[in-house]
């Protein structure tokens, strides 16, 4: 998009010296930059530059200040890399994460579908849907630390669903507890899937819409052909902000599950916290999660290639 | 036709009732918990309906609020902990300070780099990294810079400016830490206002600041309100960056419910509850408020009719 | 000239005899020469009321009010407490170290947070107000002493006995045919258990499911043979004692691992064999799980907390008042002798922080604290949570009251025979791998061989990672205190 070169301004005669040094666009551009940066470069940047010197390290905490540590190189990293634990919770992240977010997307947007047009008891539905979003995660941690329990009130709304007596041991059993943290995930952040569907299902224009069922398309055609492919820049959205929300996750499971049974729920947070904090080993700890950046990082420029390239595309088809 | 719609309608109904259900299960059952005694928090079979089953108590919110004789956990010497009146009104201060000034930033920069390419091109995307971090990645380096920092600040001022456990310590971080998310969704919501208006405003004579006044502003106005709701909800619940970096003299309410463990008595349920149910109510109140202008806020620049 | 001489030995003498007089602090008791060592600092910076801050463990929020405000009574040093839960503090101490607040003067937490206090730098030695203060000791077991060194130096003081016991069901013991059936079967009878073994068979024959007949009775409940902690970060505190009664040390002279020998293996298997008497769920319950399990009747035996005990006469919905029995540990045969050991897997521990403004008027809280007269308060203290350990508390009427004749005695008889848990830097890191393969082991999913080897490799790893000369040192004085009596290997 061209830049805003508009004709110089007239302006107000009275106009005080600051007035005019603000309309100055040279000015105007960058003044909003200076704050910004500054609190990132004063906040982030040192702290950054001081975890990849730490990394470097070979710190404890028992062994003196940072300052006094031994150098290690790259020994730090070298040791995440051959690290199980640090794969395992590498790998139990990523699933989980993809498991979570699939629930997430499927439910959000089927809930989204039954809820985006408007009928009778639809503002009901759409402010109990988003609550769930809104509690903190570390209260959704406890309370479902509560519900879960072996004699707690899951197990007997299953035992009377299901009229047996279901004593599914949620948070002490290995691959219950990992199911327990998915659901509370989902339960938690279907929310926010929700309301992304439902601002693009709403947001949908609808002259395509309108022209294909002239044309005489049936309803599932019109989804398949038309609002989906219009949605997808949406659904980017939703996988993008949910999956690297989800890799991170920390508040929750660690009040559920503490990263137990044994190392079930461990996540990379969870892993990294008990390195840095339990066992003092600073240094490990930095390096290992400077390798998680990298990939992190990897993952995000790729999803924001990909929220590109749609956005792109969408501007495209709608300039049509 | 119409009984087909009727069917549909049943079905529909179904579902979204089953799904209400599934929401407001836990909590309402959290709701429940905060008004029960000690013996009927974890109990087999569980204990469903207030005055029937069990006798509701506000013995939970008295203790966390410290009214009254409060039984097994008085205090008397401790000078904080279970203080829920403390983490509230901090997590009140520096949530509403951290996420007001985030959203001023950040919706100032969004314009400028809407109108004006500030920063290049790939800017917006560069400053999504930083939400890209685990916050654990940083939280001990930021320790160690904010136990720094006073130092540094005696050898340049001459004075001694303390970080660590302060509120601008926090505040500051949660601005940081949040204004990607600012400016991606403000930057959403800015490029929605066509130029146009604003050439015309200047055109007519209009400054810079009264053109964003006044034609912009009322226009992106629920965007606002929607990022603002967003990221006041992403710092009030913060918890690890609070964790490490505050107490005792700054406590927020994610914090403070992490205490209500003992080795003994395990989780405090009760209290627990009270609190969640305590912490929940203005984010929800908030949420309903704005509402209206959450769905038209979240379509990020989709709208095109 | 020579006369200067002589003045200045006559002046020098003067010197030594007054401040070698000034170096003792008055006091027929310990706790008056701490309360006289504290109002003589405050009077020597020239102030008659200080104020000190504490990190404490929120369990003692209730009881140690009362003794602080005594403190202040006496000395005019107000304490104040500042609470975190007993998980939070590891963390928060660690970060003191590293950003140096100066805001704590005290720390409390459990034993085992010792060395990597030291370490990091965070606490005070305190010989030097010791050798003043003359506290007493002698009175504790050697084992539990050597807890409150670290490489030869003091830094805290013993205060809680949180050494293990077994408690078995008295009243399923007193069952005339079972006692009789068991008999037959085991050849001995029925009671406090001798070794390991024996504990095994007891769990073996006392458990049965709802509805069985048991012996003259009909149970109306599933009942477990036995119960012992098998959730992370509790499984590994009791295989260490049950290893120690072994005979066998953790480490060699050289911190060679020797866990993996036959006796570890041997240790393991025996935990993992006893699991099949405990209920499913033991795997993930901690304290606040297991005391209301035991409590309300549904197993025989628990080796466990000492405060077990307490809670099973006095808790709210306990059906034991009056029925259960504590005994010694069990051991095993080492050369034809037995060996019982218990352990100390907790514990209360205070230090004092190194970037305190005040560290010695810290220090003698923590003398008049634990000393013997105002020990044995606290530990009677029915809010509290410290247990008893000292020799004679078992004449105490007040301890005797809380906690039951029978149960004071065994438990002073356990810290006879109770060891620290691995008193090493980083000990977190060798427990939590050793916790780590054990529930694999518990879970069947590996062997026990496989599990000790593995946990060996680790203990290498960890043991260059933070400096084998360093902990060679370490080990080599916690050897030589006896905090493991003869074990061998070393």
């Amino acid at each position: 998009m061209a830049e805003s070169r508009g004709p110089a301004p007239a302006g107000p005669p009275s106009r005080s010296r600051l007035g005019r040094w603000l309309e100055r666009e040279r000015v105007f551009r960058i003044l909003p930059l200076i704050p910004v940066q500054a609190l990132v470069l004063a906040l982030l940047f040192v702290p950054m530059v001081l975890t990849v010197y730490i990394s470097l390290l070979r710190w404890r905490i028992t062994r003196g200040f940072w300052t006094e540590a031994p150098w290690g190189g790259v020994s730090n990293f070298l040791d995440a890399l051959t690290d199980e634990g640090f794969f395992d919770a590498v790998g139990r992240t990523f699933l989980f994460a993809g498991g979570a977010v699939v629930l997430e997307l499927a439910l959000g947007f089927g809930l989204a579908l039954l809820t985006y047009q408007s009928f009778r008891g639809r503002r009901f539905y759409f402010t109990v849907f988003l609550i769930p979003m809104m509690i903190i995660p570390v209260v959704v941690g406890y309370d479902f630390s509560m519900l879960l329990i072996d004699t707690g009130p899951l197990n007997a709304v299953l035992s009377a669903l299901t009229g047996l007596d279901v004593r599914v041991r949620w948070l002490s059993e290995y691959r219950a507890a990992q199911v327990a943290v998915i659901l509370a995930d989902v339960w938690q952040w279907t929310s926010l899937t929700f309301l992304i569907f439902v601002s693009g299902l709403a947001a949908l224009p609808r002259d395509p819409i309108k022209a294909a069922r002239v044309m005489g398309a049936t309803r599932w055609q019109v989804f398949r052909h038309v609002e989906l492919p219009l949605l997808k820049p949406v659904i980017v959205i939703a996988v993008v902000i949910r999956t690297m929300e989800a890799l991170k996750i920390f508040d929750m499971p660690m009040l559920l599950t503490q990263g137990g049974p044994g190392n079930a729920t461990e996540t990379i947070s969870i892993y990294l916290w008990r390195n840095a904090w339990i066992f003092n080993k600073i240094s490990y700890a930095a390096a290992s999660s400077l390798i998680l950046l990298v990939v992190f990082t990897v993952l995000i420029y790729l999803s924001i290639w990909l929220l590109r390239r749609e956005r792109r595309q969408l501007e495209a088809e709608t300039a049509r | 036709m119409i009984r087909r719609r009727h069917v549909f309608a049943i079905v529909r109904h179904a579902l979204l009732l089953a799904w209400t259900l599934v929401v407001l299960f836990p909590i309402g059952w959290m709701v429940m918990t905060s008004f029960k005694d000690a013996g009927d928090w974890v109990s087999w079979p569980a204990r469903w309906v207030p005055f029937v089953d069990f006798e509701p108590t506000l013995m939970n919110y008295r203790q966390i609020f410290h009214f009254g004789d409060t039984g097994a956990l008085r205090r008397e010497q401790t000078e904080q902990a279970y203080n829920i009146w403390k983490a509230t009104f901090d997590s009140v201060v520096i949530v509403t300070v951290a996420s007001v000034v985030s959203l001023l930033l950040g919706s100032t920069l969004a314009y400028a780099i809407s109108r004006f390419r500030t920063g290049g091109p790939n800017y917006p995307y560069t400053v999504l990294t930083i939400r890209m971090l685990p916050p654990i990645v940083v939280a001990i380096p930021l320790l160690i810079y904010y136990a720094s920092l006073p130092e540094a600040f005696t050898w340049l001022l001459g004075r001694r400016v303390e970080f660590f456990d302060t509120y601008y310590g926090l505040t500051l971080l949660y601005i940081v830490t949040t204004l990607p998310y600012v400016i991606w969704m403000m930057l959403a919501f800015i490029d929605e206002v066509p130029r146009e208006l604003e050439h015309a405003a200047r055109l007519m004579g209009a400054s810079r600041l009264a053109t964003i006044r006044k034609v912009v502003f009322p226009l992106v106005a629920s965007g606002m309100a929607v990022t603002l709701l967003f990221v006041f909800i992403l710092n009030w619940s913060e918890f690890l960056l609070a964790l490490t970096l505050s107490q005792p003299k700054v406590l927020t309410l994610p914090v403070l419910l992490n205490k209500f463990q003992s080795a003994v008595e395990g989780r405090l349920y009760g209290p627990q509850a009270a609190i969640g149910t305590v912490v929940t109510i203005p984010v929800v109140v908030l949420g309903f408020l704005i509402q209206k202008h959450l769905v038209k806020g979240f379509s990020f620049g989709m709208i095109r009719r | 000239m020579r006369n200067l001489g002589i003045v200045w030995a006559l002046v020098l003498a003067v010197l030594a005899t007054g401040v070698a007089s000034a170096q003792q602090v008055p006091g027929n008791t310990v706790e008056e020469r701490a309360v006289n060592g504290a109002k003589a600092y405050l009077k020597k910076i020239g102030v008659d009321r200080l104020e000190q801050t504490m990190m404490m463990v929120s369990l003692f929020a209730k009881a140690q009010p009362k003794y602080l405000d005594e403190w202040e009574k006496l000395t005019g040093i107000r304490i104040k407490t500042i609470e975190y839960g007993y998980t939070e503090i590891p963390a928060k101490i660690m970060a003191d170290a590293v950003a140096k607040t100066g805001q704590y003067d005290i720390y409390n937490h459990q034993m085992y947070m010792l060395p990597d206090a030291v370490e990091a730098g965070a606490v005070v030695a305190l010989d030097d107000y010791a050798a003043r203060g003359k506290p007493y000791f002698d009175d504790i077991a050697k084992t539990l002493r050597s807890e409150m060194y670290y490489k030869g130096k003091l830094y805290t003081f013993f205060t809680d006995g949180d050494q293990t016991v077994l408690a078995l069901r008295q009243d399923l013991l007193d069952l005339p045919e079972a006692r009789k059936a068991f008999k037959a079967k085991f050849g001995w009878e029925p009671g406090c258990p001798d070794t390991w073994k024996q504990w095994e068979e007891l769990a073996s024959f006392y458990q049965g499911k709802k509805g069985d007949k048991f012996y003259g009775m009909v149970l109306d409940k599933d009942l477990y043979g036995a119960q012992e902690y098998r959730a992370r970060e509790f499984g590994y505190r009791w295989w260490q004692g049950r290893y120690i009664s072994k005979g066998k040390l953790f480490f060699d002279r050289n911190m060679k691992p020797l866990i993996d020998g036959p006796e570890g293996v041997e240790t393991t298997k025996e935990q993992v064999s006893l699991t099949k008497y405990m209920p499913k769920d033991i795997f993930g319950w901690g304290t606040p799980q297991n005391y209301p399990f035991f409590a309300q009747g549904n197993s025989f035996s628990i080796a466990t907390f000492p405060s077990l005990v307490g809670y099973s006469q006095n808790a709210q919905g306990t059906v034991l008042k009056g029925k259960v029995l504590s005994c010694i540990v069990p051991g095993s045969m080492v050369g034809g002798k037995l060996v019982r050991r218990s352990i100390q897997p907790a514990g209360t521990n205070y230090m004092v922080s190194k970037f305190s403004k005040h560290p010695e008027a810290a220090y003698w809280f923590l003398q008049w604290f634990t000393g013997p007269e105002v020990g044995n308060r606290t530990v009677a203290d029915r809010d509290g949570f410290w247990e008893p350990f000292r020799v004679g508390q078992d004449k105490d009427k007040n301890i005797v009251a809380r906690f039951g004749e029978q149960f004071v005695k065994v438990t002073l008889e356990n810290a006879k025979i109770a060891v620290p848990m691995i008193p090493l830097q980083g000990n977190r890191e060798y427990l939590d791998a050793l916790d780590v393969a054990l529930q694999e082991a518990y879970h069947g999913r590996i062997s026990a061989e496989e599990a000790m080897k593995r946990t060996a490799r680790q203990w290498e790893k960890i043991t260059d990672d933070i400096g084998r000369k360093k902990q060679v040192e370490a080990w080599k004085y916690v050897v030589e205190s006896g905090a493991y009596f003869d074990a061998a290997g070393y």
